[in-house]
């Protein structure tokens, strides 16, 4: 506009501007020998010159290169992300909203039907072995916060009743997973009094960290010799092991095929590894084969770095007490490269004629399972987990487990008693083949059992009217479910699916066709339409609101939430195992499976775990009772009405 | 020299007499001066100890190390693929399978870690008292595999988590665990809700909830996963942890399976956490605004890399004015400090009702193995019926209970008075004398005055093989620390306290420190502390270690 103007006026500077200049020249000046008398800063300025000359604008863009980076540096590191949606609030108004804000209670009290769980926990006076005693519960809360529930004001009334309230004796253990009756042997006590003697009892540190004692070391060494694996590692605990394991291997973008009914420990591994993970129905090596297929072509594109992938699956399955066939499933994973993780927890000791787990009862060379991990709390009677495997793969948990690297190492005497167990093992399998199958190892009498256990089960009809047998001959965990007749009857869910769960509702999207818990002697129920049925019923009985209030108000005076059904199922196998315990003093168990944290399906089951030292007249009358036990419960129920009526009866819910 | 492959069987303290034994496991007490009461002074506001700085030269070396060393990984990965990829086999692709860790996942722990490693998983041999006794082992392919030579180092043991000295194969803990393993066998049958409760856990439940001040308390069979279980049972995803960014890996593991939202503030920064808190009430759940559920603020008792404590009196402030609550993991102070060895609620005298849950660990003090949570009862209640591991991983075994029991015992004075005592005087002053010490000598040392942990910050990577060999071959075992457990320039070497150690053994050590400090120029924090009392209280008469007596 008048930039002439501008420039006229421009020519006569006033002095100060002078001075500014000439000042700032003369710093430049000084600034340039400070630059040239430091190292290497005569290059620079030549560079910067020379750079200058050639190309004005390159110069500029390193300034500005140079700005940036420096900006980079002292900004803080991570700056804290406003939300964008973030409300600009005064402090007042966030006073405000700090005293308005009231926090849910820590925990939620416990539901009556939760309540009776707590308190039919067996708590066993002195040693756990196939006799034990029995001694009251304790754990019922009488602390003020419980005030509010229903069931408070007849306290008095129910303690009496069905709560294991007088001390039991001498009652028979069908619940110790103790199966081969380690944990009192005197030579596996003798040889962890000496190592209590000469080295104290805990550990004292991580492994990595002064806690590997030689015993850790030998023990390592042991279960890789005995199940014929290049190398072993050990864990604290059984639980944490699949859970620690299974991330260290399984990162974002690698694969796993997991079997929809394992054990809860490697469904939390398995969902927190972040992994593509794909859940085929359990147990169906058809439908792992037809997932596979379609992975194919996505699989082939990922060629630079192809990913990891696994198989998942148990030795014997702890929800279920049947288990995989091998060979197929070796065949299936050769075929596709995937590697093989199986959890031995319960089939070691239990499977195979040395009782070296799955492997051994097919015959299957142990290297072919890639990744194999195991209890040592089962039927070594000692405490812990293991993982055998590939020199690389058990090199790599030492620094990347975090189960193993952040905590204390087993106490050595508990490592000493797992070496000790597979001696006994061992020794009892060499007698055995010595005397040419005389002496029976303990091995081979706990298979015996099982056997005997599961025919004598499976020819009681009064037992098969409203249970069916879930798990196999072989399995000395036995499982029994209601069968879908009874469940019909008392119009419960076939299963039960922890729907606030997201990634429950997610798996169970997968799995597209419903799945009813496999079974050896396949019933008759598996049909299409049933499968449809039983989706509807499971609709119509906990996720339809609408139809709960119109069906249950009558008869139904609390709400229940899906998890109540789950336990008021699970309180008729309590009171199965209460009346069992009561009457004729033998000792089963309810599931303590846990609802709301698994993600797949799953029912309450009676559980009755077989040990090496039953006989068959012991088997024969522990059947008859249980028989006996369970018609004379259940005749009594026969609807849901009924069930509700006890239950509240037995917690002391009043009726309206 | 004899070189096996198999670990040889050494039968170690066979011509040693009882006594002898056991003062090889706890140190007999020299003098009455030699102990102290470890309790924090509440007039004082709470401060943490500032963190002080390395030498900008340091800095830069540790840098330059760090590069020297990445380079030369490269290269030799680079090359040794191109040249002898058999070596390699373990990070390369196999007959259509990935390798189990990729090779630059595992660049760190080939490269870098691999270098060190005779410093980690020294096999050990007998008590983890006093002394520890280390197997020997030698490497002829730089640390890939070792061969045990057959003989053993004897070291005074400054690494093993044995705050109270309670590792010992002799006296009362050791003969109640021996009886224990007589009445109820080896292992425990399975789970607790199934099998696993005996009369035994619920004894030791009551003792150990007494001791920390709750209504109840259950009990885990691993430390670790007490910590990795917990939290799925009380959050839920609309729920917000505040997390102190040093929270050990099994917090950061647990809260991760809740799924609920972390917030990290910075360590025992409580502006920040303040900060934090009153921006998430008021805005709420991210995107839809909804109120939090809950909030609980997850912090550590004595940090276990740091020696530093949580700010316990100003986080009960907070939780009470913004109504949230707090879980303390004293894994590293319960037993360790407080003048009844409460931990620490007991050593800022608060009350222990003010903490929501109260974690804690069996390993470290009490020379068993396990972890414990201990809360209101309605809130235990609910635990134990909600919590995984109660469900499904194995319980604790009647031998590691009888353990706890005795040494509980021991403590409050009901087995064998005065004894409980004098280890919580013990390790007090112990903490106290060797962290002065060390920092009168000129290193660089984190932490409160009284924790049981002392890191010595080393910085730069190489410093670390050098200063935990020499102490090997003198006779001191130590822990060397580095990442993933610190950050990268952080390294550091770390002494474990522990009551067993008598005041002659900490002037050993503080010789041979001011030795190697010379010697591996590792005093960074030269002449700062020259003057500083041992103790501020007027009676004080203890002289503290002169390096111009050695």
């Amino acid at each position: 506009m008048n930039s002439t103007v501008v420039t006229s006026h421009s020519i006569i500077l006033p002095e100060w501007t002078n001075d500014i200049l000439f000042y700032s020249f003369e710093i430049f000046q000084k600034l340039l020998k400070l630059i040239e008398s430091l190292p290497g800063g005569v290059i620079l300025i030549r560079y910067i010159k020379s750079s200058y000359q050639n190309d004005p604008f390159r110069s500029i863009l390193e300034i500005f290169l140079v700005l940036f980076a420096l900006r980079y540096f002292i900004s803080p590191k991570y700056s804290i992300e406003k939300q964008k949606n973030n409300l600009h609030l005064s402090k007042r108004e966030i006073d405000d909203l700090c005293n308005e804000w009231v926090p849910e209670p820590l925990v939620d009290d416990l539901t009556p039907s939760e309540a009776y769980l707590l308190k039919n926990i067996p708590i066993v006076d002195g040693r756990i072995s196939n006799k034990i005693n029995l001694l009251e519960n304790p754990y019922l809360s009488n602390s003020p916060h419980n005030n509010d529930i229903k069931y408070a004001d007849n306290k008095q009334e129910f303690k009496g009743k069905i709560s294991i309230s007088d001390n039991l004796e001498n009652v028979i253990n069908l619940a110790s997973n103790d199966f081969l009756n380690l944990n009192n042997n005197p030579y596996l006590k003798s040889e962890a009094a000496k190592v209590i003697r000469s080295r104290g009892v805990g550990a004292c540190g991580p492994p990595g960290f002064y806690g590997t004692q030689d015993i850790h070391v030998r023990l390592e060494n042991d279960l890789a010799d005995y199940f014929g694996a290049e190398k072993a590692i050990i864990y604290g605990q059984d639980f944490c092991t699949a859970e620690s394991i299974i991330p260290v291997f399984l990162k974002r973008g690698d694969y796993c095929l997991v079997d929809s009914g394992v054990n809860l420990s490697i469904q939390k591994a398995v969902i927190i590894s972040r992994c593509k993970a794909i859940w085929f129905n359990h147990n169906d090596l058809n439908h792992l084969v037809q997932i596979l297929e379609d992975l194919k072509d996505d699989l082939a594109n990922q060629k630079n770095p192809i990913p990891r992938k696994f198989i998942i699956t148990e030795g014997l399955f702890a929800n279920t007490g049947d288990f995989p066939d091998l060979p197929k499933l070796v065949q299936i994973k050769n075929d596709y490269k995937f590697r093989l993780f199986i959890d031995e927890s319960f089939s070691i000791g239990v499977l195979g004629k040395s009782g070296k787990g799955l492997c051994e009862h097919f015959n299957v060379d142990r290297k072919n399972v890639e990744i194999t991990t195991g209890s040592m709390a089962n039927s070594f009677a000692s405490a812990g987990g293991f993982c055998i495997g590939e020199k690389p793969m058990v090199f790599y948990q030492r620094i990347a487990s975090s189960a193993y690297c952040f905590s204390a190492a087993l106490p050595p005497y508990l490592a000493r008693t797992t070496s000790c167990s597979m001696e006994v093992i061992s020794k009892s399998y060499r007698d055995q083949i010595n005397s040419n199958g005389l002496k029976k190892s303990i091995v081979s009498k706990l298979q015996a059992n099982c056997q005997l256990f599961h025919n004598a089960l499976s020819n009681n009809s009064n037992i098969l009217n409203f249970f069916k047998i879930v798990s196999t001959k072989e399995s000395p965990v036995i499982h029994l479910v209601f069968n879908s007749d009874y469940k019909k009857i008392l119009k419960l869910p076939n299963f039960y699916i922890n729907e606030n769960n997201k990634y429950a509702k997610l798996i169970n999207e997968q799995l597209d066709e419903l799945n009813e818990f496999n079974e050896p002697n396949k019933l008759n129920d598996k049909s299409g339409s049933n499968a449809a049925a039983i989706k509807s019923e499971r609709i119509d009985y906990y996720s339809n609101p609408t139809f709960k209030k119109h069906h249950t108000l009558k008869e139904i005076q609390a709400e229940l939430s899906p998890y109540d059904y789950y336990n008021i199922e699970n309180f008729l196998i309590v009171k199965i195992v209460n009346k069992l315990l009561y009457d004729h003093h033998i000792l089963v168990y309810a599931s303590p499976r846990i609802l709301r944290h698994e993600v797949i399906k799953m029912t309450p089951d009676l559980k009755i775990n077989v040990h090496s030292n039953l006989d068959s007249t012991s088997i024969e009358d522990i059947i008859n009772k249980l028989s006996q036990v369970i018609l004379e419960t259940c005749n009594n129920i026969k609807s849901f009405q009924d069930l509700k009526k006890i239950f509240d009866d037995e917690n002391g819910i009043s009726k309206y | 020299m004899m070189l096996t492959d198999e670990i040889p069987n050494i039968e170690i303290n066979k011509d040693l007499s009882h006594q002898q034994k056991v003062d090889k496991e706890y140190g007999p007490l020299e003098s009455d001066e030699f102990l102290y009461l470890s309790q924090y002074d509440n007039l004082i506001a709470f401060e943490s100890p500032p963190i002080e700085e390395p030498p900008y030269l340091t800095t830069f070396l540790t840098y330059l190390n760090y590069l020297i060393l990445i380079i030369i990984g490269h290269f030799k990965d680079f090359f040794g693929i191109l040249l002898t990829p058999n070596d390699f086999s373990d990070v390369l692709e196999k007959d259509g399978h990935a390798p189990y860790y990729s090779k630059f996942e595992s660049f760190y722990v080939r490269r870098l870690k691999t270098r060190i490693d005779d410093g980690f998983s020294r096999p050990t041999v007998g008590v983890p008292g006093r002394y520890i006794t280390c197997i020997d082992r030698y490497s002829s392919n730089y640390n890939k595999t070792f061969q045990y030579t057959n003989e053993t180092t004897t070291c005074l043991n400054l690494s093993s988590y044995n705050y109270l000295g309670f590792a010992q194969s002799q006296g009362q803990c050791t003969d109640f665990s021996l009886e224990a393993l007589n009445a109820y066998g080896t292992g425990s049958g399975g789970p607790r809700n199934q099998i696993g409760s005996t009369d035994l856990h619920q004894k030791c439940e009551a003792i150990v909830a007494d001791f920390v001040g709750k209504e109840d308390a259950i009990l885990f069979s691993m430390g670790y996963a007490t910590n990795a279980n917990l939290f799925t049972s009380l959050l839920n995803p609309n729920c917000l942890v505040l997390s102190d960014e040093l929270n050990h890996a099994s917090i950061r593991f647990g809260v991760r399976l809740s799924g609920a939202t972390v917030k990290t503030f910075k360590h025992n920064d409580m502006k920040d956490l303040e900060n934090i808190i009153r921006e998430q009430i008021s805005q709420g759940q991210p995107k839809i605004h909804r109120p939090w559920k809950k909030i609980l603020i997850v912090v550590e008792g004595i940090y276990s890399m740091e020696g530093t404590m949580c700010n316990l009196p100003q986080l009960i402030n907070l939780k009470k004015k913004y109504k949230l609550y707090l879980f303390v993991d004293e894994a590293h102070s319960i037993g360790a400090i407080g003048p009844k060895g409460r931990g620490v609620c007991d050593y800022f005298n608060v009350n222990p009702n003010d903490v929501d849950i109260l974690m804690g660990t069996l390993t470290k003090s009490f020379g068993a193995t396990g972890g414990y949570i201990a809360a209101d009862k309605h809130i235990i209640d609910r635990l134990r019926i909600d919590i995984m591991t109660c469900s499904y991983a194995e319980s604790i075994a009647s031998p590691i209970l009888a353990q706890i029991i005795s040494s509980l015992k021991t403590i409050t004075g009901e087995i064998n008075p005065g004894e409980g005592e004098e280890r919580l005087r013990r390790i007090a002053f112990n903490s106290r004398y060797l962290r002065f010490g060390l920092r009168k000598l000129g290193f660089i040392v984190y932490g409160m005055d009284d924790s049981p942990i002392i890191p010595l910050l080393l910085y730069i990577p190489n410093k670390m093989p050098a200063i935990t060999r020499s102490l090997y071959k003198r006779g001191i075992a130590v822990v060397i620390v580095s990442y993933p457990a610190t950050p990268i320039i952080a390294s550091r070497v770390r002494f474990c306290v522990s009551s067993s150690l008598t005041k002659s053994d900490l002037d050993r050590i503080l010789s041979e420190m001011d030795y190697f400090g010379d010697k591996y120029y590792i005093k960074y924090a030269k002449g700062k502390h020259n003057d500083e009392p041992f103790d501020d209280k007027p009676n004080a008469t203890l002289t503290m270690f002169d390096k111009s007596t050695y």
